[in-house]
């Protein structure tokens, strides 16, 4: 009978274990940020972006999640920097530099934080319930 | 005699592993809160009063079932399809539909539901002990 609140329990995980990895994603676009190329014109860190899927464990029947692919950003454009002096600026004196807002990186930062929290509380209220289960033992 | 056969405890078990089941359909939904085009389950509302009707009416003849494929016992409490919600706050442009804050509500409710079973299920023991004369 508690078999499905141990299911539970992993399956919040897994969520855990996924919104990790956004946040992970989004420390190393913050941390890249600043990143450019060393040779004219060369291209700068390429913003990273997250993806999931709901993957079907076939042991407890469950549909846990998991990243399904860490992608590159390919559509948001370079931002331009006027800086001459830079081993990167291109003939015209502009640096690219990597595509990556940093309200943009927060918000989702915030996202992730916020259903982490979220798998947390359900981990928190399967183990209530267990232990009501338990504490059904003890009189 | 075990708690077991007592029709009481029996429906309560049942609305325990109800309970069970939907906690384990809530966290899966929570996980994939951000999944793309995942669409939210939840498990269809068991009759409560029929599945107890069923397990408090002891003497009745029940035919073994040593095959899935037989015909259910009349009082057995059958397992809860999850079937995908149709209703829904909302859907996000991806197509992912699971609000939190609706599948926080259910998770209470469940916990609460929980709570009742089990306090239900200690004052029976109690009323036991106490025509036991074991008291407390």
């Amino acid at each position: 009978m508690a078999d499905d609140m141990f299911t539970a329990l992993s399956v919040s995980a897994a969520g855990m274990r996924a919104q990790s990895t956004r946040v992970r994603v989004v420390a190393e676009n913050m941390a890249n940020a600043d990143s450019t190329g060393t040779t004219p014109g060369a291209d700068p860190y390429r913003r990273q972006t997250v993806t999931f899927k709901n993957e079907l464990d076939r042991a407890t029947g469950a549909e846990m999640v998991e990243v399904s692919k860490i992608g590159t950003d390919k559509k948001t454009p370079f931002i331009l920097k006027y800086q001459p002096d830079h081993p990167a600026a291109d003939d015209k004196g502009y640096v690219k530099m990597p595509n990556i807002d940093s309200i943009v990186e927060m918000m989702d930062m915030r996202e992730a934080q916020r259903s982490y929290e979220a798998n947390l509380g359900m981990i928190e209220q399967s183990r209530t319930m267990m232990m009501q289960t338990i504490n059904l033992l003890r009189q | 005699m075990t708690t077991q056969n007592i029709g009481l405890f029996k429906a309560l078990g049942a609305k325990m592993n109800y309970l069970d089941q939907r906690q384990n359909i809530l966290a899966q939904n929570v996980a994939n809160a951000d999944t793309p085009g995942y669409r939210p389950h939840d498990l269809e509302k068991v009759d409560f009063g029929t599945v107890l009707k069923n397990v408090t009416k002891e003497n009745v003849v029940r035919p073994v079932t040593t095959n899935p494929r037989h015909m259910p016992a009349p009082n057995e409490v059958e397992t809860a399809r999850s079937p995908e919600m149709k209703k829904v706050y909302d859907v996000a442009p991806t197509g992912d539909a699971v609000v939190l804050e609706e599948q926080m509500v259910n998770a209470n409710k469940n916990q609460i539901d929980y709570n009742l079973m089990t306090s239900m299920y200690q004052k029976n023991v109690g009323m036991i002990r106490t025509a036991l004369g074991v008291g407390r």
